[in-house]
């Protein structure tokens, strides 16, 4: 029997070792969890370079941004120059964006209101029903990161992909492409600076003076379970869900209601207005079933216009053609 | 004395209130001036005229009469011109509803102005940006020209 004892008790060690390390690797849609789950919640400098591709051209900005762990952030705007010295200020309650070149303050909900992070989370689900999320570890700014992507199941085409610093949790960069494998947008800090912590003065919002024309935007996103509609729209958008969309909130906006509808990484909005903007000059009109629509694009981007019934509809997303007709015939019937 | 001297003074001169010296010199002037000799006679008949004049008695209410009557004549006219200041409203109104009154009032039944798409793109790109930076709103209004052909 002794002899038995050393091997088996270096079996019972080394599956411990391998149980507890196991135990301690986190997912990929853990990691992406919680690097979610920090924004706000990390004390931090750095100077943030943000790009989006429309229309083929490039348009980037790069700031100078600060955050308080305890969900404060400044941005100050560097480039480009009709940018320079706007300024971001959201002090946990609400956010302010000074834009001194227009003589114009917009005051908003904070960045890290509670139905964000809700929207956040129900996005996160619906990553998980409709796309594969994998990681592998890498290094940014010489700091150990996680490598998360995201592609649509069973393709192995890239959507999205963020760096994660392993010892703060804090997303460092991220890049979107589109379908066809083209880089869309992307955003990344340099310069970053853990240790110093920002004075809460900078994060306060003065009132400016008597010039400055001050525009309200309280109206929010709210998730749609809070907002306890229970619309006749949203069973006509059944060809949306059926591509794997929900509609995850709804806003009050000029003119009407807006519904946010979402695949996880795609992003549709409907919108029910009570009348129909003037659309551009690129728009064509197609008839569907005996009802005209309007239709136009720009780069990926689409928009769908029609009235039914004394109503106007809107979309605008990255969505085919055919996915809209069956939406617009749908609402015949 | 001149004549526009002694006309001034012709009214006292004949209820004998001027002194002594200057009534002389009225006097005197009277005998040469024609003119002013007439208007004393003048004077002269009016106070005949008033003299024929029965002196008139007030009855015991009179003064409280005239009171109510002035009362009576105050609430006619502030009634007349509260009815005046009424129907010159109405008049301004009709003209103002006259003015603004457009058949069909299409244009005029959605009294907020229609939002140009741009609005709804920016809603749409402040989403779209989610995973990119919702804390950037200088990104959209970087890119928020897209929109701007649809003005």
């Amino acid at each position: 029997m002794k002899r038995y004892l050393i091997p088996l008790s270096l079996l019972i060690l080394v599956l411990l070792i391998v149980f507890s390390t196991f135990a301690n690797e986190r997912s990929p849609v853990e990691i992406l969890s919680d690097a979610w789950d920090a924004e706000g919640k990390i004390s931090f400098v750095a100077t943030e370079t943000s790009g989006m591709y429309i229309r083929g051209r490039l348009n980037v900005t790069v700031s100078k941004v600060f955050a308080l762990a305890t969900g404060k952030f400044r941005r100050e705007y560097l480039f480009p120059s009709f940018l320079a010295g706007d300024l971001l200020i959201d002090d946990g309650h609400s956010s302010y964006y000074y834009q001194p070149n227009k003589g114009l303050v917009t005051i908003g909900p904070s960045l890290y209101d509670l139905p964000y992070r809700d929207i956040h989370s129900k996005l996160l689900e619906l990553i998980l029903k409709n796309y594969d999320v994998s990681s592998q570890p890498d290094k940014f700014l010489g700091r150990d990161v996680t490598k998360v992507y995201i592609s649509p199941k069973n393709s192995k085409n890239v959507l999205l992909v963020f760096w994660i610093d392993n010892q703060t949790n804090l997303i460092l960069k991220r890049e979107r492409y589109s379908s066809d494998g083209k880089l869309q947008e992307y955003s990344f800090y340099t310069d970053i600076d853990f240790s110093t912590v920002t004075n809460e003065r900078l994060f306060v919002w003065v009132k400016p003076g008597r010039d400055f024309r001050i525009l309200e935007r309280r109206e929010r996103f709210i998730p749609l379970e809070k907002s306890k509609r229970k619309d006749v729209i949203l069973v006509k958008l059944s060809p949306l869900q059926e591509k794997g969309y929900e509609c995850i909130s709804i806003k009050e906006v000029p003119g009407g209601i807006a519904y946010h509808f979402s695949d996880g990484i795609n992003n549709i909005m409907f919108f029910d207005l009570q009348d129909l903007p003037s659309m551009p000059p690129s728009v064509r009109k197609v008839t569907t079933d005996g009802i005209r629509y309007s239709y136009w694009q720009f780069d990926g981007m689409s928009g769908f216009a029609w009235s039914y019934d004394r109503k106007n509809f809107l979309i605008i997303g990255v969505v085919e053609r055919d996915i809209i007709e069956k939406i617009i015939k749908g609402f015949k019937y | 004395m001149r004549c526009s001297e002694v006309k001034r003074l012709l009214s006292a001169y004949f209820d004998g209130e001027l002194p002594t010296d200057k009534s002389i010199k009225v006097r005197e002037h009277l005998k040469s001036c024609k003119s002013c000799a007439i208007e004393l006679e003048n004077i002269e008949k009016i106070h005949r005229l008033m003299g024929a004049f029965p002196i008139l008695e007030v009855g015991p209410y009179f003064e409280s009469q005239i009171i109510d009557r002035i009362e009576k004549e105050n609430k006619r006219r502030k009634f007349s011109f509260g009815l005046k200041l009424t129907a010159g409203f109405a008049i301004c109104g009709l003209i103002f509803f006259l003015m603004t009154f457009r058949y069909p009032p299409k244009e005029d039944m959605n009294l907020q102005p229609t939002p140009v798409l741009n609005t709804y793109i920016q809603e749409y790109m402040e989403t779209y940006n989610g995973h990119i930076g919702r804390n950037n709103p200088g990104l959209i209004v970087s890119v928020s020209s897209l929109g701007e052909n649809s003005r």
